[in-house]
């Protein structure tokens, strides 16, 4: 299967003549690859891959029914008791300043962060998520999002 | 190909910081996405969707000015180190491949 993935990335690169940098879907609480959360304004469903343990991709695919309010500045990312920077980008791959956000229908948000030294096998990225969605002037209540590595890269 | 993209509804933008366009989305989007690979760099990058792409800029930012630096031999040179990775029984895309060292180290802190 890994050998399957490593022919995949050779053939993309070698068609296009560039670098190829291999996305790893990542477990979220130790056993599902995307957490849906069903709440009074719709649903989101969250999913995390990392390029080599080093850049993070928290993706975030909402299907709304009513406006949400989108605290960014509320997420806390905890890697070995340091807190990481984190960037939100809208769909257009714009990077996101202000907080609060109003999404509202389908919409794609991602956050990315970085571990300078790179995370590996065994260790946890802990991700709180108090306070991140407001439906109407309601906080959506999502659980704290733990992320074993349970491999090397 | 990016007026491919462009007609079949891919996204394009242009990264000032480092001068290069990018294309994401719609059919390239699809094979990045089945090749399981957020961003590459090159000539320009390219990736699954914008926020993959501007999320992965500062790693991808770093084989586009590779590439500008050493011109057309980096593709080769490249090529060669994925060779001298698997030569040791290394990941090709990992450090043992010089030029993911330098962009994975963010040597050029973009």
């Amino acid at each position: 299967m890994e050998l399957l993935k490593l022919i995949k990335r050779v053939i993309l690169c070698a068609a296009m003549f560039s670098c190829c940098d291999p996305k790893i879907d990542l477990l979220l609480n130790e056993d599902i690859r995307q957490k849906q959360i069903d709440f009074s304004c719709g649903t989101v469903a969250f999913a995390i891959s990392t390029m080599r343990g080093h850049l993070f991709f928290f993706d975030q695919a909402y299907d709304l029914t009513n406006v949400v309010s989108i605290y960014h500045d509320s997420l806390q990312v905890k890697y070995k008791g340091d807190t990481i920077a984190t960037t939100l980008y809208d769909e257009d791959g714009k990077e996101v300043k202000a907080s609060p956000i109003t999404l509202t229908g389908q919409r794609k948000t991602l956050t990315a962060f970085e571990i300078e030294q790179g995370a590996g096998r065994g260790d946890t990225i802990t991700i709180l998520t108090k306070g991140y969605i407001h439906c109407l002037s309601e906080r959506v209540s999502i659980d704290t999002l733990n992320i074993i590595i349970n491999r090397d890269f | 190909m990016g007026n491919k993209l462009l007609t079949d509804g891919g996204k394009i933008f242009f990264d000032w910081k480092h001068l290069t366009p990018t294309y994401s989305g719609r059919l390239l989007g699809r094979v990045y996405d089945l090749a399981e690979t957020p961003a590459t760099g090159a000539h320009s990058a390219l990736g699954i969707d914008p926020r993959h792409v501007s999320a992965s800029m500062g790693h991808e930012a770093h084989h586009i000015w590779q590439s500008r630096s050493m011109g057309d031999a980096f593709i080769f040179n490249y090529a060669m180190q994925m060779i001298n990775a698997l030569t040791v029984g290394e990941n090709p895309f990992q450090s043992a491949n010089y030029f993911e060292a330098q962009a994975y180290g963010d040597v050029w802190n973009y």
